[in-house]
């Protein structure tokens, strides 16, 4: 963990999210430090991914702010935000179906031309789908479009990453391909990951945040984090 | 894991159709030109500007998946001030001026309207309601405001297209120089909707099709976007009203009306949504059909449109050309699997 002089590239405070009667986010604040990687987990319903869609912008804090680089994001529209080098991977793989591995890479590229041309081939050949590059995104299996959508994600080379279940509905060796893709290219990049499988969260081992109901349960190491008492009665004793 | 060959998911004939089969067309309609009366004439060159429209909305509904009913708005909008103006001003150019006065009014309002819509998030259904209610509208306003539109007797006399430049005058009166200024335009937009259809601006607009959400992710400003490819949409739709307008002579209410934007449906649907050719083709080819079948029964043919269009829709949702796609598609195919399997 960077030392409390370091300014962090994100920085989320005190934000809270109500639905009507129902508070999925509550006063909940969090820092991300530059090529840090964090784990979120919680169970179903923890308000992660309402979190996940605050830090991007499709859902605005009810109360609270976000700071990214430390420019205020929290009332800026999902394309500025983006703009900004905050990327996402959704939980549900979220590709252009109609278009090839190709164009869903190009159109993420910031770049035009040979650049962005030699960008899709590294990207390319980090999420390992080459022999599949022209082909429709449509056609690929559930794994790959995860991978696509991960490398999609990673085109514009963003300043924050954020994976939300990037191995959701992958095989056993699938999933370890993919901690090997994320611990490959977090260097540089800041990454924030929500996931529900633990042996994943255990593979990545980094800063682990847990939420329950809404609320920031605990913070630390993923070893710390485990071998919690109330994050195992309430989280990961059912695992 | 499924491993597919390299570029087989691109496939050579489709991206080069568009311009093949619109060299094709104007060949086609040169060469029939040379052998119609005027008759037939006329009825080519209505059907070429009526391909224009087609065209129009399917720049909008092909490209970005916005389905639009108020299509015969910006059609009459471009109608009428061709109409209006070329009958109140007695000045050099006059209908082309009005020709270009229609296109850009029909680019406002489809600006005005589109940035209400699109920016607060109306898409889908809604969108599609809305542009209905437009041309309920629009409508009313062509028979009601009769000093202006001439209620529902329309206006009659309307200028022919025509360019005077000192000395030299050129003026489109004959439906044969009509019919060739229609393809050339014809022709110019397809090539050019064409070209930002496969170019990385065309796949952007897909993929607002697709996936808006992940677009707005990627950076993309979607609504705007929108509204500039609705805007776009809507000027072609004028330009198509303007040149009926001054070829026809006359305007009347059903040039602006729920019917004909019902009508621009059935072309596109008809000939191939998103095929761009598809919907020029689905144009002449529903009026053709039309045409027959009103000739064999003058009281039941909507009928029988109605329930071609219903079949259409079940048997090939792709449309004709869609249709000739996928089969070109199902035989290039197992030609490979031919060739694979003799090796």
């Amino acid at each position: 963990m960077p030392d409390s002089n370091t300014v962090p590239l994100l920085s989320v405070e005190s934000v809270s999210k109500r639905f009507g009667g129902l508070t999925a986010v509550d006063d909940v604040s969090l820092k991300a430090y530059a090529g840090q990687m964090q784990c979120i987990i919680g169970a179903n319903g923890a308000g992660k991914s309402t979190l996940f869609n605050m830090l991007c912008g499709s859902l605005k804090p009810t109360e609270g702010t976000i700071l990214f680089q430390g420019t205020d994001i929290t009332r800026l529209p999902l394309h500025k935000i983006a703009r900004l080098g905050i990327s996402r991977k959704f939980q549900v793989p979220s590709v252009f179906d109609e278009l090839t591995v190709e164009d869903n890479l190009d159109l993420a590229s910031k770049v035009h031309g040979s650049a962005a041309e030699r960008r899709v081939n590294e990207v390319l050949d980090t999420i390992q789908l080459t022999g599949q590059r022209f082909i429709k995104a449509s056609n690929l299996a559930h794994g790959q479009k995860q991978w696509l959508e991960i490398g999609i994600a990673l085109m514009p080379e963003p300043e924050l990453l954020l994976l939300d279940e990037p191995t959701a509905g992958m095989t056993r060796d699938e999933t370890r391909k993919t901690a090997e893709l994320l611990k490959e290219v977090q260097e540089g990049i800041t990454t924030i990951v929500i996931e529900h499988d633990m042996s994943f969260v255990r593979r990545l081992n980094c800063h682990t945040i847990v939420l329950h109901h809404g609320k920031l349960l605990r913070e630390g190491e993923f070893g710390e984090i485990e071998q919690d008492q109330v994050v195992r009665e309430v989280y990961l004793g059912k695992q | 894991m499924k491993i597919l060959s390299a570029r087989q998911g691109r496939n050579p004939i489709r991206e080069l159709s568009t311009p093949a089969t619109a060299i094709v067309l104007g060949i086609v309609v040169f060469v029939i030109s040379l052998y119609a009366d005027y008759y037939w004439m006329m009825i080519l060159r209505d059907a070429l500007v009526f391909g224009i429209f087609a065209l129009s909305l399917d720049y909008l509904w092909g490209r970005t998946g916005l389905l639009s009913f108020g299509h015969a708005t910006f059609f009459g909008i471009g109608a009428y001030a061709v109409a209006i103006l070329s009958t109140n001003f007695d000045i050099a150019n006059i209908t082309l001026l009005a020709l270009l006065a229609g296109i850009l009014a029909s680019g406002l309002v489809a600006l005005l309207f589109g940035y209400f819509l699109l920016f607060a998030g109306v898409r889908g259904p809604y969108f599609t309601i809305m542009t209905l209610a437009l041309t309920v509208i629009a409508s009313h306003i062509a028979v009601a405001w009769v000093d202006v539109t001439g209620g529902d007797s329309g206006i009659t006399g309307v200028q022919p297209l025509s360019l005077t430049l000192g000395d030299f005058e050129f003026v489109i009166f004959a439906p044969q120089t009509g019919l060739y200024v229609a393809l050339a335009l014809l022709l110019i937009l397809l090539l050019v909707i064409w070209k930002v259809a496969t170019s990385r601006y065309g796949r952007l607009l897909k993929a607002l099709e697709v996936n808006e959400l992940r677009a707005r992710t990627l950076g993309y400003n979607t609504p705007l976007h929108l509204v500039g490819t609705f805007t776009i949409s809507a000027m072609i739709a004028a330009l198509a009203g303007g040149l009926y307008a001054s070829f026809a002579g006359y305007v009347a209410p059903d040039l602006i009306g729920l019917l004909l934007s019902t009508k621009v449906i059935v072309w596109v649907a008809v000939g191939g949504r998103g095929t761009l050719i598809g919907p020029v083709l689905g144009a002449v080819f529903v009026m053709q059909i039309e045409r027959e079948l009103s000739s064999i029964n003058t009281s039941l043919w909507p009928l029988f449109i109605g329930l071609f269009f219903i079949a259409m829709v079940f048997l090939f949702p792709n449309g004709l050309v869609g249709l000739v796609q996928d089969l070109s598609g199902k035989m290039s195919k197992n030609q490979k699997k031919g060739g694979t399997e003799s090796a």
